[in-house]
């Protein structure tokens, strides 16, 4: 039949653009490229509306592996969270929807949690220490993202930097 | 589609956490992801949305690939899921949009000549991406990937009965639609 052969003839494989290991390695840079503005902006205005129609069931995913956890939360919370190996805490997992993310760890046997969420636009980088289920907890805001550490000691809130910072540093502020 | 002894490898090692087994992974199916989602989308900057996350589903979830069914049909489903839901997700109408903005950004006579240039291919890929969802997947699968109706069947999650029917359909529809290029086709 004519029509076959002209869709296998025009249809065949085509090569990928070499971005695409760059796209996959560093997601982050992945969204809206190419000079398209103002295409994006339109579309960010349709995935909004697309997020108010939309109920997402809320996943989670456990493991113990950063780069995958960060994988799994960009690809169900579209957050990119800097997470990276560290020996000083266990990663257990994470659960979230669009928009929001928790991540579980473990220093030694006690549970940290750090919660991640889209910043409202305005909000800059601001950090508050309070009281949280007899623990400790700080906020602080980065790069467009809120971030929450919850640990059961102040010990543990600066091992827990580790999560993104090998070097054990402090959140802003 | 028999997985051989270093395809066994690459996965295990990817199951491991090694990300140069990733890139390996990676380097072996970029062509044949990206096609798929080109051929669905028509769009090259969707196509590049939808390979990016199909790779990082493979990256986050191969932990729970166990071998039960070929590595290929796994990805396969991956990659079609992420077009359909892209779809789903209303971005359907991005390269009608972007296309037309593009026409209306570029110099006159670049998009004047853009438009007077009529391209087979352009005109395929415009047809197919007409076609329903459904019949599209399973054009895009037997033309660009060249699978046969089972295996397609098993990507797609379906009979191979509906895989014929389905492409019974959408060739009846693209007869019509691209008989002007039946007279080339004969050359």
């Amino acid at each position: 039949m004519w029509v076959e052969a002209e869709l296998r003839r025009e249809l065949q494989q085509v090569r990928a653009p070499e971005e695409l290991w760059e796209r996959v390695q560093r997601p982050r840079a992945a969204v809206s490229r190419g000079g398209r503005g103002y295409v994006w902006v339109l579309a960010a205005a349709a995935m909004v509306m697309v997020v108010l129609f939309l109920a997402r069931p809320r996943g989670e995913f456990r493991s113990g592996d950063a780069a995958r956890i960060r994988a799994w939360v960009l690809l169900h919370a579209g957050l990119d969270v800097p997470l990276q190996a560290s020996t000083a805490l266990r990663l257990v997992g994470a659960k979230g929807t669009d928009g929001r993310a928790e991540i579980a760890c473990r220093v030694g046997d006690r549970d940290v949690k750090l919660t991640v969420s889209r910043a409202r636009a305005g909000v800059v980088e601001v950090s508050a220490h309070q009281a949280y289920k007899g623990g400790k907890a700080v906020s602080w805001a980065m790069r467009g993202q809120l971030y929450t550490l919850a640990c059961a000691t102040p010990e543990d809130l600066q091992v827990a930097c580790m999560l993104c910072h090998a070097g054990g540093v402090r959140p802003v502020g | 589609m028999v997985l051989d002894g270093n395809d066994r490898e690459v996965i295990e090692g990817c199951q491991r956490g090694d990300y140069d087994a990733f890139r390996v992974l990676f380097e072996t199916n970029q062509d044949r992801v990206y096609s798929i989602a080109l051929r669905y989308s028509g769009d090259p900057a969707a196509a590049m949305d939808i390979a990016q996350e199909t790779f990082l589903k493979v990256w986050a979830s191969i932990g729970d690939f166990r071998g039960d069914s070929s590595f290929e049909s796994w990805l396969y489903r991956i990659v079609v899921n992420r077009c359909l839901d892209y779809r789903r997700r209303g971005k359907r109408w991005m390269p009608f949009l972007s296309g037309l903005l593009d026409a209306v950004v570029a110099p006159a006579e670049s998009a004047l000549h853009k438009l007077m240039r009529v391209e087979v291919e352009d005109d395929v890929q415009r047809m197919v991406g007409r076609l329903p969802a459904e019949q599209r997947i399973v054009v895009v699968l037997r033309y660009t990937e060249g699978l046969s109706y089972e295996e397609i069947a098993e990507v797609v999650g379906c009979s191979a009965g509906t895989v014929a029917s389905r492409l019974n359909r959408a060739h009846k529809l693209l007869e019509r639609r691209l008989a002007h290029l039946k007279k080339d086709a004969r050359r």
